[in-house]
């Protein structure tokens, strides 16, 4: 019967985002995993709201890997072009060549 | 050892070079984080002329890219923390308009037999394959109030700690829990409803 006192899944989501911080009591941490051990659908959340976090996570790898999506277009990179040539007439770059 | 002798050349330099090298680059990165085309040039602009005004210019390319990337980054968090505060500290943390979700007429406060979540079925690498749940998945973002969508992005995208967030959008920690939920609720929902139940994976 003391299921009937414990949250519902409502209030289970709220702990299950926490818990991806690790930011729960051990309290909270057994009223969670209780629940999620008998509630498919929250076990679902819990696995839905992982692939979120992975996606985010390659999706970073991607951009550093190079593959890029959007473009500059070529207007906007005339326009940056222009921003930077009339910010400073002239940088002196020293190359120093060591052989 | 070798004897190293040194000659060295002035020569001038073209900033220019940067956006043909990194552009694209440092334009998707902002892109990443804003979702804006005019806010992520103008945080590229930013970058690269700050980069231009910096003391230290650095030499190679590919460490000229992580340079340029760092500083990018710090705009970005500059932009976050600029954001003008539409809605009210209640408004951003609103979960009222998902009670429907767990509206069921047995079981108090749970899912019901339609809204509850279904198998996905894929893997992150397949589903960023496809450009449609790209373009989704911004739109989601997207549709959060901004500073709910900043909190997100910088902690997913950048990593930074639930501290650091509190301090650039000065809410306290509780705040930030609830800004999290609710971004990962509205996410979530907009995936599924937007993308998984209607595309056959």
């Amino acid at each position: 019967m003391v299921w009937k006192f414990l949250p519902g899944c409502k209030d289970i989501t709220a702990l299950v985002s926490r818990s991806m911080e690790k930011d729960l009591s051990v309290r909270e941490r057994w009223v969670m995993k209780t629940h999620l051990y008998t509630c498919i659908a929250c076990r679902r959340y819990l696995t839905q709201l992982e692939f979120m976090s992975e996606v985010f996570a390659k999706q970073e790898k991607k951009l550093e890997k190079g593959e890029h999506a959007p473009r500059l277009s070529s207007e906007a990179s005339e326009r940056l072009k222009n921003a930077l040539k009339s910010s400073k007439p002239l940088i002196l770059f020293m190359l120093v060549y060591c052989y | 050892m070798q004897v190293l002798t040194a000659a060295i050349k002035i020569k001038e330099f073209d900033p220019t070079a940067w956006v043909e090298a990194h552009g694209d680059y440092l334009f998707a990165l902002a892109f990443s984080r804003v979702r804006d085309e005019a806010a992520a040039e103008g945080i590229v602009r930013e970058t690269m002329l700050a980069a231009l005004h910096s003391d230290s210019l650095s030499g190679e390319k590919s460490s000229e890219r992580v340079w340029l990337a760092g500083i990018l980054k710090i705009k970005v968090i500059e932009f976050f923390r600029n954001i003008r505060q539409v809605d009210s500290a209640e408004d951003e943390t609103e979960m009222s308009s998902y009670d429907y979700l767990f509206a069921d007429e047995t079981w108090k406060d749970h899912w019901t037999e339609n809204t509850m979540p279904r198998e996905w079925n894929i893997s992150p690498d397949e589903a960023l394959e496809k450009g449609e749940f790209c373009a989704v998945l911004e739109h989601c973002l997207g549709e959060l109030p901004a500073r709910v969508a900043s909190a997100f992005t910088m902690h997913e995208m950048d990593g930074l700690g639930g501290a650091e967030i509190c301090e650039i959008l000065q809410i306290s920690r509780d705040k930030y829990q609830l800004v999290l939920h609710r971004a990962r609720t509205h996410l979530r929902r907009c995936l599924e409803y937007d993308w998984f139940r209607k595309v056959k994976v």
